[in-house]
C-alpha cells in the first residue's frame, strides 16, 4: 500500500512535470510569436498583500513609537532579549550565545547539531543569504535536514489529518512539533529566525535534536 | 568550446530566442537595461555551462529559457534594489500563468483526478521549475541548481517536499473514496 502510494506520488509528478514543460513550450512559442502572454496568472490577492503591507507598517509605527517613548525597560523587552539566545546544556554548565552581537555579513546565522542518532553523517551544507541549510543521512533512506531562515520568509504547509501535532517547548521557546511513523518536524523561533527541522526520528529523538542545536562555530 | 562554437551559439540564441528571454525580464524589471543585462547574463551562462548540449532540442532549450530568465530577473531585481519589499514580495508569490497547461491530459493520459489541481496549488514557481525541468527535461538536481539559483540540496529538499505533499493528497484521495464507499 505504502509502496503503490510512493510509486503513484512519482508517476504524477513526472507527469506534472511532463505537462509543465509542454505547456511552457506553448508559451515560449507564443511569446516568440509576437503574442502578449502574461508571465502570472491574474492577481486575485493584489488587495489582500497590500493590506498586509499596511498592517505591517501600522505595526513598525507603534513598535517606533513604543521605543522612542519608552525608557523603562517592559517585562515584553526582557523576555525578547531573553529570547535572543542560544542555550547550549553542557555537563558542568550552560552557555548561552547572543544573536545580537554577532556580525552574519547579509547572511542568517549557521547553526549546527550538537547531537545527533548514531550514524548520521552531513552531506550537504549551504547559506543562500536568506537560507541556511544542512542535510544529514544515514543508511541513504534516512534523513535530517535542519534549516534557519528569517522569519519574514518562512512558510510552510501540514497535513493536519496524517500529522499529529503538539505545542512544546526547545530550551526557553515554544516549538510546534509535528510527527507520525518515524517522522517527525519541528519548528521554532529564535529572535528574527526561525529554525526548523524534519527528519526521519521519532519525536523524542527530535527533541533531543532541537534542543542541541546551538551556533556554529 | 571554441570562440566560433561560441559565437554560433550566441547567434542562434540571439535570432530565435531573444525576444522569449526579454519578454520574461521585461515584465519583471520593467526596465531596458536591467532587461539586457538579463539577457547577457543567460547567454553567458548557457555557454559557460552548457557546451554539451549545444544542440538542444527546441522545447527543452525553450523551458530551460523560460527558468533561466525568470530566475536571473528575479535575482537581478532583488540584488539591484530595483522592486521594493512590498512589491517584492508580491512578485515572489506571484504564480505562474498556468492557462496554457492542458489539465485534460492528466485525466486521458495519466488517468489522474482532481488530485493534480492540489498539488499544483501546493507547488511554488520554484517547485514547478524543479518538477518541468527534472521530469520534463531530464536535467539532474546540479544542472538545476544552475538554472534556478539554489543550491543543489534546495532543489532536492524541494523534490523530497513536493513527493510528501503528492503521497499525503494521494492518500487522502484514497481514504476519502474509501469513506464514500
Amino acid at each position: 500500500m505504502e509502496n503503490d502510494i510512493e510509486r503513484k506520488a512519482e508517476e504524477l509528478l513526472a507527469a506534472v512535470g511532463t505537462e509543465l514543460s509542454k505547456s511552457r513550450e506553448k508559451y515560449a512559442d507564443a511569446v516568440l510569436e509576437g503574442e502578449k502572454i502574461p508571465l502570472f496568472a491574474e492577481e486575485k490577492h493584489r488587495k489582500s498583500y497590500r493590506k498586509i503591507s499596511l498592517r505591517r507598517m501600522l505595526i513598525l509605527a507603534a513598535v517606533l513609537i513604543i521605543l522612542m517613548g519608552l525608557f523603562v525597560t517592559s517585562v515584553t523587552g526582557v523576555r525578547e532579549k531573553v529570547l535572543n539566545l542560544f542555550s547550549q546544556k553542557g555537563e558542568v554548565s550552560t552557555e548561552l550565545s547572543s544573536l545580537e552581537n554577532r556580525q552574519f555579513e547579509g547572511q542568517v546565522p549557521e547553526i549546527e547539531p550538537g547531537y545527533l542518532p548514531e550514524g548520521y553523517e552531513l552531506v550537504s551544507e549551504s547559506n543562500e543569504g536568506f537560507l541556511f541549510s544542512k542535510l544529514y543521512v544515514a543508511n541513504e533512506r534516512e534523513n535530517i535536514y535542519l534549516s534557519v531562515q528569517e522569519s519574514e520568509s518562512f512558510s510552510v504547509s501540514v497535513d493536519n489529518e496524517t500529522t499529529k501535532q503538539e505545542l512544546t517547548r526547545v530550551n526557553v521557546y515554544q516549538a510546534q512539533l509535528f510527527y507520525r511513523d518515524g517522522e517527525s518536524y519541528i519548528v521554532w523561533q529564535v529572535g528574527d529566525y526561525i529554525i526548523d527541522i524534519a527528519g526521519t526520528v521519532p519525536k523524542e529523538e527530535m527533541m533531543k535534536i532541537a534542543e542541541s542545536v546551538c551556533l556554529a562555530e | 568550446m571554441s570562440t566560433d562554437a561560441r559565437n554560433k551559439v550566441a547567434e542562434l540564441i540571439e535570432q530565435k530566442y531573444s525576444r522569449l528571454i526579454q519578454h520574461i525580464a521585461q515584465e519583471i524589471l520593467k526596465d531596458a537595461c536591467l532587461t539586457e543585462d538579463v539577457y547577457q547574463e543567460v547567454l553567458m551562462k548557457f555557454i559557460l555551462f552548457h557546451e554539451d548540449k549545444f544542440e538542444m532540442p527546441p522545447r527543452e532549450m525553450k523551458n530551460y529559457l523560460c527558468a533561466a530568465a525568470r530566475n536571473t530577473a528575479l535575482t537581478m531585481a532583488k540584488k539591484n534594489g530595483r522592486i521594493i519589499s512590498a512589491e517584492q514580495e508580491e512578485i515572489d508569490s506571484r504564480v505562474l500563468n498556468m492557462d496554457l497547461l492542458d489539465m485534460e491530459a492528466f485525466h486521458d493520459r495519466y488517468g489522474f483526478g482532481p488530485e493534480v489541481q492540489e498539488l499544483l496549488a501546493a507547488l511554488d514557481n520554484k517547485d514547478k521549475d524543479i518538477l518541468c525541468l527534472k521530469y520534463g527535461e531530464g536535467y539532474e538536481d546540479r544542472e538545476i541548481a544552475e538554472i534556478t539559483g539554489l543550491s543543489e540540496s534546495a532543489v532536492r529538499k524541494r523534490i523530497y517536499r513536493a513527493k510528501l505533499q503528492m503521497q499525503t493528497i494521494l492518500l487522502n484521495h484514497e481514504r476519502g473514496e474509501n469513506d464514500g464507499e
